[in-house]
C-alpha cells in the first residue's frame, strides 16, 4: 500500500496520543485526526469518536469523514466498519451501522463499542461513484 | 587475607541486589503500583457502580409497588407444578442468589448453573448464553422451563389472580378474567408438550395476547425486585480506593494484595473481568470442555438468535421501549466463529460464594477454575481468548486468596416484611442483609 504508510504512524500516533490524554485526564474536547488516504488512494477520511474520552463497554458513535483526495466531500456512500483487536484475534463486538451525516461528506458510526483496554483497530469501507476502499485505524484505548 | 578486597564490597552488595524478589514469580511482601495501575484500580471500586442502567422496556423497573409484587412472586413455591419450588429455589438469598450446585435442581435437573443474580440489573444480557434480553424477560423461561417451575403462562396468570390480585391490579390495572376455565386453561402455553400447545391454540387471540401482557407484567415485577439488590463493599474496595490514592492499606492482606497483582498483571484477568463488576458483560469462549455424552453447548451463538426471536425481547408487543432504544438489539453480533461455545463473563463479585463455576458448573473449585485459565485447553470448535499464563504456584494460591476477598454482601431492603402481611410458612427472609 505505497503513499500510506507515511501517514499511518502519525495519524496513528495522533490518536492514540489525543486519546491517551484524554483519558487521562479526564472529559475533553473532541480531537479531530488529520485526514489521510485510503489504502489505494481513492479517498481522504478521518475518524473520530463522538464521545470524549472514548468510553469502554458503553455503545456510541462516531463520526466519519469522506472526502476525494483534492477535498471534495463524498456524499450517498456506502460504508461499512470492521474492527477488532489484532493481539485477540476477535472483532468488534457489536455490528455498528453507518448512516450519512447532516453535514456534507459526513457519516455517523453508531452502535460501537470497545469491550476491553488495549489496541483496536477499525476499518472503514467506502463505495461511492462506482469505486471501494478502505482504510485502517489505531485507537489504543486505557 | 582476612581484609575484604575493596572490590568485594561492591560486588557483594550487586549481588545482594540481584538476591532482591524483582522476577515475576518471586514474592514481594506487598505490590508496589505504577501510576497506570492505580488508574485501573480505581475502575473496580464498587463505588463507581451506580445504580442499574435504566430499563426502557419495562416502565415499572424502579417502581416499589412493583418491586413489592416481584419479591412476592420470587419467593412463591406455588408458582411450579409441585407447589415446591420458587426462584429462590435456585437464587438463594444465602448463597449469592445461586444454589451451590453444579446444575440446578427445581422440578427436574437444569442443564446450567444458576447464575447470581444479585447483579443481573446491571447487564445487557441475561443466561450463560444471552438468550434474553432484560431480566424481566429472563424471569419467564424458567417458569415454562419443565426442568425448573414446569408451569405454563396460564398457570401464572392464574397463579396471581388467586394470591396476588389486588397487588397486581393497584400496578398494573386489570386482570385476564382467568375465572373462565374454558377461555383460560390451566397448562397453556405456545412453549410446551403438545396437549399445552393444542391448548394455548384453542384460545382466542384475545385471550393468548391478555395472558401473555399479564405474564409479561409479571417478569417485569420481578425485575424491579432484583434491580433494588444492592452490593456492600468488601475489603477488596477498601483496598482499591485506597491503593488508588497512593497509600497502601491492610483490608488486603500480604497474599490477596499480591494475588490482584496478578489479577491485573501476568493474568491477564482484568482484560474481560474489568469494572465494578469485575465483568466487561461480553461474551468471551474459553474453551471449557463440552460435558462427555452431552451435545455441544453453542452459548451466544444460538442464544443471540433466541434472543432476536423472543417475543418479550425490546422491540416486542410486550416492551414499554422505542424501538430506537433498543440499542443492544440494533446493533448485536450474531454472526462469528468467536460465538461458538462463548458465554457471558459472570460479575466475580462472591465468587467463593457461587460455585461451582462455569456455565455447567463443571468446576467445583476454584483452584480448578485457575488451573483452567493457566494451562488453557484448545477450543475444539469456536474460539479461546486464553492463553497459557505460566503462573508459579505461589501466584496461583496468591490468586485464590484474591478472589476469596471478593465477598460482599447482598443487601435487600424490601426483606422486613411490611405490618399488614402475614406471616406465611415459607416466609420470606426477615433480614435486611443477607449473607
Amino acid at each position: 500500500m505505497p503513499g500510506s504508510s507515511a501517514l499511518v504512524p502519525r495519524a496513528t500516533a495522533a490518536v492514540a496520543i489525543a486519546l491517551a490524554l484524554s483519558a487521562c485526564r479526564g472529559p475533553a474536547h473532541a480531537s479531530t485526526t488529520e485526514l489521510r488516504l485510503t489504502d489505494a488512494g481513492r479517498f481522504r477520511v478521518s475518524l473520530v469518536s463522538d464521545v470524549e474520552p472514548v468510553p469502554l463497554h458503553h455503545i456510541h458513535s462516531w463520526t466519519l469523514r469522506v472526502e476525494t483526495p483534492d477535498g471534495k466531500p463524498v456524499t450517498g456512500a456506502t460504508v461499512t466498519m470492521a474492527g477488532g483487536m489484532p493481539e485477540h484475534s476477535h472483532g468488534l463486538p457489536t455490528v455498528p451501522e453507518v448512516v450519512e451525516g447532516a453535514a456534507p461528506g459526513t457519516y455517523r458510526v453508531e452502535g460501537m463499542r470497545f469491550s476491553m483496554p488495549g489496541r483496536w483497530t477499525l476499518t472503514p469501507t467506502i463505495w461511492a461513484d462506482g469505486v471501494r476502499d478502505a482504510a485502517t485505524f489505531d485507537v489504543v484505548l486505557r | 587475607m582476612k581484609k575484604i578486597a575493596p572490590l568485594a564490597v561492591p560486588a557483594i552488595l550487586i549481588l545482594a541486589a540481584g538476591a532482591l524478589p524483582l522476577s515475576r514469580h518471586a514474592h514481594h511482601a506487598r505490590p508496589a503500583w505504577t501510576k497506570d495501575e492505580r488508574a485501573t484500580l480505581a475502575t473496580f471500586a464498587l463505588g463507581t457502580l451506580g445504580p442499574p442502567p435504566a430499563d426502557p422496556s419495562n416502565r415499572r423497573a424502579d417502581d416499589v409497588a412493583a418491586a413489592r409484587l416481584g419479591r412476592e412472586l420470587f419467593f412463591d413455591e406455588e408458582l411450579s407444578a409441585s407447589g415446591t419450588v420458587s426462584c429462590a429455589t435456585c437464587h438463594q438469598p444465602g448463597k449469592a442468589f445461586t444454589d451451590g450446585l453444579p446444575l440446578s435442581k427445581g422440578e427436574g435437573t437444569s442443564d446450567r448453573n444458576a447464575p447470581s443474580i444479585a447483579t443481573a440489573a446491571w447487564s445487557s444480557w441475561q443466561f450463560w448464553d444471552g438468550r434474553r434480553d432484560s431480566a424481566w424477560a429472563q424471569a419467564l423461561v424458567p417458569l415454562e422451563s419443565r426442568a425448573e417451575h414446569g408451569i405454563s403462562r396460564t398457570d401464572v396468570v392464574l397463579g396471581i389472580a388467586s394470591r396476588h390480585a389486588s397487588a397486581y391490579r393497584r400496578i398494573f390495572g386489570a386482570l385476564p378474567d382467568v375465572t373462565d376455565a374454558r377461555r383460560f386453561r390451566p397448562g397453556a402455553t405456545p412453549l410446551g408438550l403438545p396437549a399445552q400447545r393444542a391448548a394455548w391454540d384453542a384460545m382466542s387471540q384475545a385471550d393468548r395476547d391478555a395472558v401473555d401482557e399479564a405474564f409479561a407484567n409479571a417478569g417485569k415485577a420481578i425485575e424491579a425486585y432484583e434491580r433494588r439488590l444492592r452490593l456492600k463493599p468488601s475489603r477488596f474496595d477498601e483496598y482499591v480506593l485506597a491503593a488508588a490514592a497512593g497509600r497502601d492499606s491492610t483490608a488486603l492482606d500480604d497474599a490477596e494484595a499480591r494475588g490482584l497483582a496478578v489479577f491485573v498483571r501476568n493474568g491477564k484477568c482484568v482484560q474481560c473481568h474489568s469494572g465494578p463488576l469485575l465483568t466487561n458483560g461480553e461474551f468471551h469462549g474459553i474453551a471449557v470442555p463440552d460435558a462427555p455424552g452431552r451435545p455441544h453447548d453453542a452459548g451466544r451463538l444460538t442464544g443471540v438468535v433466541e434472543a432476536m426471536r423472543d417475543p418479550f425481547n425490546c422491540l416486542g408487543p410486550h416492551s414499554d421501549a422505542a424501538p430506537e432504544q433498543c440499542e443492544e438489539l440494533r446493533f448485536v453480533k450474531a454472526q462469528g466463529q468467536e460465538l461458538d461455545g462463548a458465554m457471558r463473563v459472570p460479575s466475580l463479585r462472591n465468587v467463593a460464594r457461587t460455585g461451582p463455576y462455569m456455565h455447567d458448573g463443571s468446576m467445583a473449585t476454584l483452584g480448578e477454575v485457575i488451573e483452567h485459565y493457566d494451562r488453557p485447553p484448545a477450543a475444539m470448535l469456536g474460539h479461546s481468548d486464553l492463553v497459557p499464563l505460566k503462573l508459579g504456584e505461589g501466584e496461583r494460591a496468591d490468586l485464590e486468596a484474591f478472589l476469596r476477598a471478593l465477598d460482599s454482601d447482598v443487601v435487600d431492603d424490601l426483606a422486613t416484611p411490611a405490618p399488614s402481611q402475614s406471616a406465611r410458612a415459607h416466609a420470606t427472609p426477615g433480614l435486611g442483609l443477607i449473607r
